[in-house]
């Protein structure tokens, strides 16, 4: 059964708007996330299991904006998809930390280290042809920016291995 | 690998087209849609660019490319730096790409900071306030306990990072971890 939206009692509610707030605007300042995309990942960490109903309630987003957030965190591995008995309504459900941990970021180290092996291709094709594409309008900005991204991807991947690390670690205490 | 029949421009627009599939699809795990990461994208590798040089390249609409712009400098990731030729405004990464991996490193202890000083607080407002008892409070309390675990490991993984000599050994951890996995 879905956390009743009623179920908080007013000064509650209030810090619960003060978390997503607050979780919303962190999450631009430090990483550039997605405003949208954060207050409902803030609304599962601290409700856990919603509806869409109950996100669109509490949110006030349209339907089709959680549809597509809903969406995104299913691929993340960050909720799961249950039918709520006798209707054909979907309960989503946060799975728990650091269990969460583990399932979002082994496919998103999978999704960099494939970036990566795609942009070393990129350099060396630039590289091949430098001296063609070197006249070419934007070849100096390609290359800068292929080259920075290859130099991120280590230290990016290097943090997600650490955090998973640090998630068990605290899974076995 | 080279496209037969591909002059250098047109080469180049073809690796610069990848190089927006790979923006965008790291920008996904930020929650960022489409659009947002692609002109994200254009910002990354032209360091400055013009609504209409984003329309050329995107095709998409007027309305489309000055709403995510504003959504971007809303956010803080970009800024509208003047106007060229007194015509047109020109937009520019807030942070330039080249030290935006250092100014990460460096905001991380900042980032780590707000955020125990944010739980303490919602802590200590639970119970000075005798909110404990309210309903929700257990919610509250669960999401604190969630928080610590992921800002406590997330300060160290990158305390621990920065203390390491060899950012290689670490690399090689990973790949040889997702490759397992």
């Amino acid at each position: 059964m879905s956390v009743s939206l009623k179920g908080f009692d007013p000064e509650i509610r209030q810090m619960e708007k003060d978390i997503v707030a607050f979780f919303k605007e962190k999450g631009a300042e430090f990483g550039g996330k997605d405003p949208i995309f954060m207050t409902i990942l803030a609304y599962f960490y601290i409700r856990e299991k919603l509806t869409q109903q109950d996100l669109r309630d509490l949110t006030g987003f349209s339907a089709g904006t959680v549809f597509k957030v809903i969406r995104q965190l299913l691929q993340f591995n960050l909720i799961t998809k249950a039918t709520i008995p006798g209707t054909h309504k979907h309960l989503y459900t946060m799975e728990q930390l650091p269990v969460a941990f583990s399932q979002f970021y082994l496919p998103a180290s999978r999704a960099l280290l494939k970036s990566e092996d795609q942009l070393k291709q990129m350099k060396r094709e630039l590289m091949a042809h430098a001296q063609e594409m070197e006249g070419v309008e934007g070849f100096n900005d390609v290359l800068a920016a292929v080259s920075l991204l290859l130099r991120s991807v280590p230290l990016a991947l290097a943090i997600f291995e650490e955090i998973i690390n640090e998630a068990e670690k605290h899974t076995k205490k | 690998m080279r496209v037969a029949n591909l002059n250098p421009e047109e080469e180049l627009k073809a690796i610069e087209k990848r190089l927006v599939e790979i923006i965008v699809d790291l920008g996904f795990l930020k929650g960022r849609s489409r659009k947002t990461s692609e002109i994200l994208a254009h910002l990354y590798i032209y360091n400055k660019v013009t609504q209409r040089m984003l329309r050329e390249i995107t095709g998409y609409s007027t309305g489309t490319v000055s709403s995510t712009l504003r959504e971007l400098q809303r956010l803080g990731l970009i800024c509208r730096s003047g106007d060229l030729h007194g015509r047109e405004y020109v937009y520019e990464l807030a942070v330039p790409v080249s030290q935006q991996l250092s100014r990460y490193s460096g905001m991380m202890d900042q980032y780590f900071r707000v955020w125990n000083e944010f739980l303490e607080r919602l802590e200590n407002e639970l119970r000075k306030k005798q909110l404990s008892k309210k309903k929700g409070a257990d919610n509250i309390f669960r999401f604190i306990e969630k928080m610590r675990v992921v800002i406590q490991a997330s300060a160290r993984a990158v305390h621990g990072l920065q203390s390491t000599a060899s950012e290689t050994q670490q690399e090689k951890g990973v790949r040889r971890r997702v490759q397992r996995s």
